[in-house]
């Protein structure tokens, strides 16, 4: 029986306030498992951690030459000497800059079939500092205060070239973190440990929010809380923990999206990772060679994850 | 059932033709538009169900080469209310400001401070400058923020196509209702739309100290 879906297809950003969540694990898992067993298009992954990338160490890819960075670098030049940006004007402004600038010289194909990774840039170590020095000449500010619909018609062309694409955010507070948890996605998975240095997700995720709420974009933004690092030898302290970090979840969603009832309990149940400390080792690759879905697994867990990401309208919903 | 039938033959004889006047703004785009296509259209069948004219009233029903001012002001005037669609574009919008101020000055002269008949729908909140911690404000301009309005922005935020929701059609009922409220408060106090014909809109937007461009704070770091 085919499984129904609320979520067909968009982009997905992966955030975290503070890092070492196995967030950029998440993405490479959970991005296997969307272009494995739940579309039938290509699928892509962007690597958006700029100062501290690395979401290609999870796939056994070939170097890239080109990554992010590259693509915004030649996507401001086109803005500012080519006049691309009145081409983007038109409705079909995705497939405008599709044309203009083809996003697959940006790409690596991560020998997962129909899953692409776009590295945040070269990953060949001896061009660090070219590399640095894009990164530090990138205004994301400027960019879309200058030309909002260039950042449109990026997220137009990511959604109709791609079914889904993920995004490892930066963390923390930055320009990088807003565009990516506020601007591009259709979905925010919020990565945390339950514990007191995460507590600022609350922040994050109601301001990305109530930006979207405000904005002229009028996709809906759906949160899903993400608790992660669960280590099975501290299982009372996590609970407690936890349970708080449920119960804020939901008193924010009732109040950011004017919910009569938000329970998450059965979504809190189902969606848990794991701390599973061999998997720091190796590439990471739980989906595909990793250890066998069982009750309890992480690889269990990102299976879940990926189904009430793809069947589910929201964490509080019954499918 | 009687009392719906002596209501609906009282709004008729005092000639308020239009269970309500819905004022938008069509700089809003194509998002805006499909919202006051299906207000209409629900309106228009929840209305006779409570007495009420079946007839929600919008600017896309005016004609081609029809007196634009005249026919506006005269079909607010025959409107039992006015549900104000209310987004960024509508404060910079001349006509919603003096739909506003018109039928302000209605509801002065017809239930005095018994009662309102302006229903603000918040389509799109406009964000304020001010700032409590990540979060970027929202701001209502001084003629809306005394008002109870409905906020459509958060079934937005969670929903697409919320237009086809059962929670929307839930808003359009209690919108009804409240609609038949200020009807049997009209006959309450025998105020009539006869004279309409010479009523005209004011020329002043209700809006214009607030008139500003949209606002656009992309960033969430930024002041």
């Amino acid at each position: 029986m085919e499984t129904p879906r609320s979520f067909s297809g968009g982009i997905v950003t992966f955030y975290s306030f503070k890092g070492g969540v196995g967030r950029s694990m998440a993405v490479a898992n959970i991005g296997r498992l969307l272009a494995r067993d739940f579309s039938s298009g290509e699928n892509l992954l962007i690597d958006w951690d700029l100062e501290a990338p690395g979401l290609n160490s999870y796939f056994r890819v070939r170097p890239s030459s080109l990554g992010l960075v590259d693509y915004f670098s030649d996507l401001v030049e086109a803005l500012r000497t080519k006049g691309l940006y009145e081409a983007l004007q038109s409705e079909d402004r995705g497939a405008i800059l599709d044309r203009e600038i083809p996003i697959g010289k940006y790409l690596v194909d991560t020998a997962t079939p129909r899953l692409w990774l776009m590295t945040a840039g070269p990953t060949d170590p001896a061009r660090l500092g070219e590399y640095q020095k894009k990164v530090a000449q990138i205004d994301w500010a400027d960019l879309f205060h200058r030309y909002p619909m260039a950042l449109r018609a990026f997220r137009e062309m990511l959604t109709s070239r791609f079914a889904y694409t993920l995004i490892d955010s930066r963390t923390g507070i930055s320009d990088t973190a807003g565009l990516c948890t506020a601007i591009l996605p259709d979905r925010l998975m919020a990565m945390f440990g339950p514990n007191k240095q995460n507590k600022p997700i609350f922040q994050v995720v109601e301001a990305a929010l109530e930006f979207r709420r405000m904005s002229d974009d009028d996709r809906p933004l759906i949160a899903f809380p993400v608790a992660s690092r669960f280590d099975p030898a501290d299982l009372l302290a996590f609970q407690s923990s936890l349970m708080d970090f449920r119960y804020d979840f939901s008193q924010l969603f009732a109040r950011v999206y004017n919910l009569k009832d938000c329970d998450l309990t059965e979504y809190f149940d189902q969606v848990l990772l794991l701390y599973v400390a061999r998997y720091g080792y190796g590439d990471g690759d739980v989906v595909d060679h990793g250890e066998p879905s069982y009750a309890g697994s992480l690889r269990r867990s990102y299976e879940e994850l990926a189904r009430w990401l793809v069947e589910r309208s929201g964490p509080w919903s019954a499918i | 059932l009687i009392h719906q039938l002596e209501l609906k033959l009282w709004l008729a004889n005092n000639k308020f033709h239009h269970a309500c006047f819905i004022s938008w703004p069509s700089l809003g785009g194509p998002k805006i538009k499909r919202l006051v296509a299906k207000l209409e259209q629900a309106i228009e069948e929840d209305a006779p169900l409570y007495g009420l004219p079946p007839s929600a009233f919008s600017d896309r029903s005016i004609p081609k080469g029809a007196d634009w001012e005249s026919t506006m002001s005269r079909a607010l005037c025959e409107s039992i209310s006015m549900i104000a669609v209310l987004g960024p574009e509508c404060y910079n919008s001349d006509w919603c400001g003096r739909e506003w101020a018109g039928m302000l000055r209605l509801e002065e002269s017809r239930l005095g401070s018994a009662d309102r008949a302006i229903l603000p729908l918040v389509f799109q909140p406009l964000r304020s400058d001010a700032t409590a911690g990540l979060l970027q404000l929202e701001i209502l301009p001084p003629p809306v923020k005394h008002l109870q309005c409905v906020d459509l922005s958060r079934i937005r935020l969670r929903r697409s196509n919320y237009e086809e929701s059962d929670e929307f059609d839930d808003i359009i009922r209690n919108i009804t209702a409240r609609i038949a409220d200020i009807a049997l408060r009209l006959a309450d106090l025998r105020a009539s739309a006869v004279d309409c014909a010479g009523f005209v809109l004011p020329a002043e937007s209700a809006f214009a100290e607030f008139k500003q461009a949209v606002q656009r704070y992309p960033f969430l770091t930024e002041s």
